[in-house]
């Protein structure tokens, strides 16, 4: 009996053991996936980000014309006898 | 696919609520709702479907820390401890998909927002061709303009007072370039006026254009393109008076176009 008790400690020891080898296996799987997603997420923040950049200057450019173009026709309203 | 995985997923966790002993519930964490903006993306418009599937990630976002902190609570609790963490390896599966999915959308609908931009394509032709329909109607202006001020009634006349003799002038210096030439000074008839046949010197003196003309004792007179004179001359014999008649007319004529 004691020999079969300390035949099955060494054995629990061993399922014991592998039982958190296979944790810490799941463990650092989910760990290196939650790292490619804050990869991903790094990424795509800065693609977005230069994608944002560009719409903005356009924007920009298109304010500034409307505003030439504003300035142009209130000049062209104000002096009509050019045209004439 | 949906419905039958969070099906399945209800499944396992009534079975574990089975088999666990006692008054204890293994795993009550509802399921990992999966992006269900796909099934109505049709419908609603792009904005829309953003803002949808950012606000699903959000809620996702709290129902996992709602989940991790109920697991903690349950295996410090719990004594059957191997099947808490079984349930919670097999949670924390699915809601990385889940986490995945709904992160996938979110990132679509919004490259197809930064892609549309048509409207800013539209507006920026628009412009131009508002800009270019500004252009013509000053080029208009500008040449209706330029009419009025070319059109001349008079045309200028070239006078008949050049005087010449054979002498030769003097050459000037390097900074201004000199053109000798020769014509014979005619009238309007072509026939050699005063018998007068002699060379003349053509003078670009900076952007001013002069014509040098030879006097009678060597006094060099300098006519510019409106034909003002601005040396006088000695002329000796019968014709002296005409031409002085005739100079003075010239330059009370040249008077009046200035004013």
């Amino acid at each position: 009996m004691a020999r079969a008790g300390g035949i099955s400690n060494p054995v629990n020891v061993g399922i014991a053991v592998q039982a958190d080898w296979e944790n810490r296996e799941f463990i650092s799987n989910i760990s290196l996936n939650v790292r490619r997603l804050f990869e991903f997420l790094l990424q795509f923040e800065a693609t977005t980000k230069s994608k944002l950049a560009s719409l903005n200057e356009k924007l920009d450019v298109l304010e500034r014309k409307l505003e030439v173009l504003e300035v142009q026709v209130s000049s062209a309203t104000t002096n009509p006898s050019v045209f004439n | 696919m949906e419905k039958r995985e969070n099906e399945k997923l209800e499944e396992k966790s009534e079975n574990e609520n089975e088999k666990v002993e006692g008054k204890t519930r293994v795993i009550c964490v509802p399921p990992v709702g999966r992006c269900s903006s796909f099934l109505c993306s049709e419908a609603k418009p792009d904005a829309e479907q953003f803002q949808g599937a950012l606000r699903e990630l959000k809620d996702l976002r709290s129902q996992l820390h709602q989940a991790a902190d109920y697991c903690e609570n349950a295996f410090l609790k719990e004594e059957k401890k191997k099947m808490i963490l079984d349930s919670t390896k097999s949670y924390i599966c699915d809601a990385i998909v889940a986490v995945i999915d709904h992160l996938g959308t979110v990132s679509s609908k919004l490259e197809l927002e930064l892609c549309n931009v048509a409207k800013a394509t539209q507006t920026e032709q628009k412009m131009d061709f508002l800009r270019q329909r500004l252009l013509m109607c000053q080029q208009f202006a500008v040449t209706a303009e330029l009419a009025t001020f070319r059109y001349r009634e008079k045309l200028m006349h070239h006078h008949p007072q050049y005087l010449s003799d054979g002498q030769i002038l003097k050459k000037y210096d390097s900074s201004s370039r000199v053109v000798e030439g020769s014509r014979q000074i005619k009238d309007s008839h072509g026939k050699e006026k005063f018998g007068l046949s002699g060379r003349f010197q053509h003078v670009e003196t900076g952007t001013e254009h002069v014509m040098i003309l030879p006097g009678q004792h060597g006094q060099p007179i300098l006519v510019t393109p409106s034909f003002g004179l601005k040396g006088t001359h000695n002329i000796g014999g019968d014709d002296k008076k005409k031409m002085q008649h005739n100079f003075l007319a010239f330059l009370s004529k040249n008077r009046k176009k200035s004013r």
